[in-house]
């Protein structure tokens, strides 16, 4: 295989900005006994689950608006209540369905 | 041009036996893990026949929907104390003092394509190891990311994007392509990261990986420990540092597992 070495400009020099300065040693241990404590995990099903509430939560607000409005468009009908009723649950589960899919 | 400084080093560096680069990701609640890393590799100091570099990443996570659980989570978390003084954020590159060095280790000015660095940028990756495989020769070569993963991918940042792992292949095998050197061992250092989507994505770019399939604690794995096998192994060759990952003096590393890509 041909591969190709690509130069890099200017010069092959390494530049140097300033040193490390770690806080004191007392903070350093306190930091690290809290690090100590968590974990590296990013999180699978754990994680999605959350986010699904945490997306069902915007979600019934969300829906709940709709559902007011159209409750107000439909006045005294009686269909307002159901239309806010449906509002909540269909937006709030799309919403909490796609949060949870992608969190 | 590089922005040129007071105390400018034009010195090419030498070709050593290892060069070890660091991606130590603390753009989210891993902010202060990552820069103990980082004085954990100061700390120990790089052996005499190795460069170690090191990218420090110091940010914060986001509210998002993306990001939602893990700062949920994080809000019930006691904060750790920043351990650099003065505190700052965004991107840094150390040059990791040599052992016999009395000095701190230094921060190496960068040029102009490290500006808008994201630890989840494939990008960013490549620029990173592109660089440092062209400053700092070696026979050998291997790359840590370290912080946040799962089964999907690793190196979270603070808006919650991920390196999915066939990321991680793609740049490694651009930056061997651009370079002509082998990157020789990868090591994971994020939780649950050995599993069956990790291990197909990564064949084929890297002859080693290592990876834990359980989680891992804040700390990962241990720096002084990697730098101390390479201060008493300088001559070793990458099956065998790949294999002193599986070391029980990792002790926060509970199952570790290798990949031998190597054909």
């Amino acid at each position: 295989m041909n591969i190709q070495r690509t130069a890099f400009a200017p010069s092959n020099s390494v530049q140097y900005k300033g040193n490390l300065q770690p806080a004191n040693q007392e903070t350093v241990e306190q930091s690290a006994d809290q690090v100590d404590l968590q974990s590296r995990y990013l999180g699978d099903s754990i994680g999605k689950a959350l986010g699904g509430l945490f997306g069902a939560g915007v979600g019934a607000a969300g829906g709940a608006v709709v559902g007011g409005v159209s409750a107000a468009a439909l006045g005294a009908s009686g269909w307002g209540t159901a239309g806010a009723v449906v509002g909540t649950l269909v937006l709030g589960g799309a919403i909490g369905a796609y949060v949870g899919a992608n969190g | 041009m590089l922005p040129l400084t007071s105390n400018r080093v034009s010195t090419p560096r030498p070709t050593k036996e290892w060069s070890l680069f660091y991606v130590l990701n603390g753009d989210n609640d891993l902010r202060e893990a990552a820069t103990l890393d980082l004085l954990e590799l100061d700390r120990a100091g790089a052996p005499e026949d190795t460069h170690v570099v090191a990218q420090l990443y110091r940010g914060e996570l986001e509210w998002n929907l993306r990001n939602s659980a893990t700062k949920l989570k994080s809000l019930f978390q006691r904060e750790a104390k920043p351990v650099v003084q003065p505190d700052w954020r965004g991107m840094k590159v150390f040059e990791v003092r040599q052992e016999n060095d009395a000095a701190a280790s230094r921060e190496v000015a960068l040029p102009d394509t490290f500006a808008s660095s994201a630890p989840s940028s494939p990008e960013s990756l490549k620029n990173f190891l592109s660089w440092g495989v062209r400053h700092y020769p070696a026979k050998n070569y291997a790359v840590v990311l370290s912080g946040h993963g799962n089964s999907e991918g690793l190196l979270s940042d603070s808006k919650g994007r991920v390196m999915s792992y066939e990321n991680v292949a793609n740049t490694i095998r651009s930056v061997e392509n651009e370079t002509g050197e082998d990157i020789d061992v990868l090591l994971l250092d994020a939780c649950s990261t050995a599993n069956p989507n990790s291990e197909r994505q990564l064949a084929n770019s890297v002859d080693y990986a290592v990876g834990s399939s359980t989680p891992t604690p804040g700390g990962g794995w241990s720096e002084e420990v990697t730098l101390n096998f390479l201060r008493e192994n300088p001559d070793a060759i990458p099956s065998e540092f790949a294999e002193s990952f599986l070391s029980d003096q990792h002790h926060r590393i509970e199952e570790p597992v290798i990949y031998h890509f190597a054909s």
